[in-house]
């Protein structure tokens, strides 16, 4: 069994078992390790508990009957020729999750695999701003009964510093309270850039049209109308908080990589800052940039060159953990925030995801390549501000770049610099 | 405990929590709607608008549906700046119907919580 993972641990391997003929077991894991995986080759065992997914080959089971057995347990991914729509329905009888052709795409594996290990969807996180601690406890309650999470705020002077500390996917707030009034405390909220799309649904016994005009002037979203009707309140909040969700995988994602963007991994890391000042927390910030890209696009066209981007983004995803924080920070620059963990353990980390990366094989048009990447590695004590951190993370890239690349770098310190 | 079960002995906790915090406002709205008929203040007006709002937006969800159309009417004759004597008459004829509902609070020797 493998630890679980705390934020000051290094990230554990995921772990995928291979079940097929040994020459296809060899390459699947070569790619596999390029993608941050580690693998099992499981000819008679049964996969362990924590095994991500069970990759089979369809040569080895044409019966599907392995896969059968194995897809009660994990969730299995069948490689092979067989692709017809008869194939696919008995694979579906037998509990297969995804079926992949030969050769194997890597940026398809990569995103099942990146898919399978985020699927654990986080529930709903509601903030309940209330100064009635029993309405809004009542409101909690419902919302938690629907599988929701509700953060309470009984303090209306509060809500601003709870939504930087909890992140909730929507705000439902009272509109009337005697300590601060809802609309002003929305206009607040809406002050912070951050929070300009994240929806406020008021609830009002308002008998004053005006106010609930004023209300969606500035981005009130919907209205519930007291006395609340419990089940509706949790339905309603659910839809929305759904959509908000979704809106926000646009805004905030690079469309592409699917990881954050350059704007929102900002933020992210302006909120680590202030944590870390606040509670003494470690983090260290990475600039990649894989080297060379020009040539790739160059040589083997972009189409070939969006999907090295991709399975970095893959390989980014396999081996980092879910606290981690993924970006793309332009063109062929990629960001990772690691929580707790110290610039000498980043460049461990760091260093492994160089390391299967460059062992990746890519098919151009004409001949197969492989690519490197080069890391410079920042931490919190380097900087005061998050461009002063960036501009310390990319000083190492640069250095990373002049000694040759394919190399991680943390960045030296200001004695080191100024000496 | 069911998850259910778990829920509605929740709900059944806030429920009489709402019911007991209700009773005890009772004897607010009276000494304020007697104030009221005294002599006009602003903060009274605000502190019973504000006791009105809280009862008539909750009144409904934990089952005391009788008092939300008084303390709704109360909080707009408050908003429509009726005079002091209507709203201090309103405040005292509220006092009397949460008495009727809700009974005396719960004090500390026990009290009367059944409906009267």
């Amino acid at each position: 069994m493998l630890r679980p993972e705390t934020e000051t641990d290094e990230p554990a391997a995921k772990l995928i078992c291979i079940i097929d003929h040994a020459r296809q077991t060899k390459e699947l894991a070569d790619k596999l390790a390029g993608l941050g995986y580690a693998t099992v080759d499981l000819q008679h065992d049964m996969p362990p508990e924590n095994c991500l997914a069970v990759i089979i080959g369809h040569s080895i089971d044409p019966e599907l009957k392995l896969a059968q057995v194995m897809s009660a347990y994990h969730p299995v991914i069948l490689v092979g020729e067989e692709q017809g729509f008869a194939a696919n329905l008995a694979a579906v009888r037998a509990g297969v999750r995804a079926s992949l052709a030969l050769p194997l795409d890597m940026v398809e594996l990569g995103a099942w695999l990146t898919s399978l290990s985020q699927s654990e969807t986080k529930p709903y996180s509601i903030m309940v701003v209330d100064d009635d601690e029993i309405a809004a406890q009542t409101y909690g309650l419902a919302l938690e009964a629907a599988g929701m999470e509700a953060t309470i705020v009984t303090d209306a002077v509060k809500a601003c510093d709870e939504i930087n500390r909890c992140a909730p996917d929507l705000v439902l707030m009272d509109m009337n309270m005697p300590t601060a009034d809802g609309l002003e405390v929305a206009s607040v909220m809406r002050l912070s850039r951050k929070n300009l799309s994240l929806p406020i649904v008021f609830l009002s016994a308002e008998k004053d049209m005006e106010r609930q005009r004023e209300a969606r002037k500035i981005g009130g979203d919907d209205f519930i109308s007291k006395p609340v009707d419990l089940e509706g309140l949790a339905s309603l909040i659910a839809i929305r908080a759904e959509r908000a969700r979704a809106l926000r995988q646009v805004m905030d994602r690079d469309s592409l990589t699917g990881l954050l963007n350059h704007a929102r991994f900002k933020d992210r890391v302006a909120d680590e800052l202030g944590r870390s000042r606040r509670t003494g927390s470690t983090f260290s910030l990475c600039l990649l940039d894989l080297d060379h890209f020009k040539r790739v696009n160059d040589t083997h066209g972009h189409l070939c060159g969006d999907r090295v981007l991709r399975t970095l983004a893959h390989s980014l995803q396999g081996t980092l953990r879910q606290t981690d924080v993924i970006a793309r920070y332009g063109g062929e620059e990629f960001a990772v925030l690691l929580v707790g963990t110290d610039a000498t353990r980043a460049q461990i980390v760091m260093d492994k995801v160089r390391t299967s990366f460059e062992q990746l094989k890519f098919d151009g048009p004409e001949t197969s390549f492989s690519v490197t990447v080069s890391v410079g590695v920042s931490s919190e004590q380097m900087g005061s501000s998050v461009e002063g951190l960036i501009g310390r993370a990319d000083e190492a890239l640069y250095i990373a770049k002049d000694n040759g690349r394919n190399r991680v770098v943390i960045a030296p310190t200001l004695q080191a610099r100024s000496a | 405990m069911t998850a259910k079960a778990e829920f509605e002995a929740k709900m059944a906790a806030l429920s009489t929590a709402f019911s007991q915090r209700t009773a005890g406002d009772a004897a607010e709205f009276e000494a304020l709607g007697v104030a009221l008929c005294k002599a006009d203040d602003q903060a009274h007006r605000d502190r019973i608008q504000y006791l009105a709002h809280r009862l008539a937006g909750g009144s409904a969800t934990f089952g005391l549906v009788t008092l939300e159309e008084p303390a709704s009417h109360l909080e707009t004759r408050i908003l429509a700046q009726a005079d002091a004597t209507e709203i201090g008459e309103g405040s005292q004829a509220l006092a009397e119907t949460i008495r009727r509902i809700c009974g005396e609070p719960v004090t500390q020797n026990g009290g009367n919580h059944a409906p009267a």
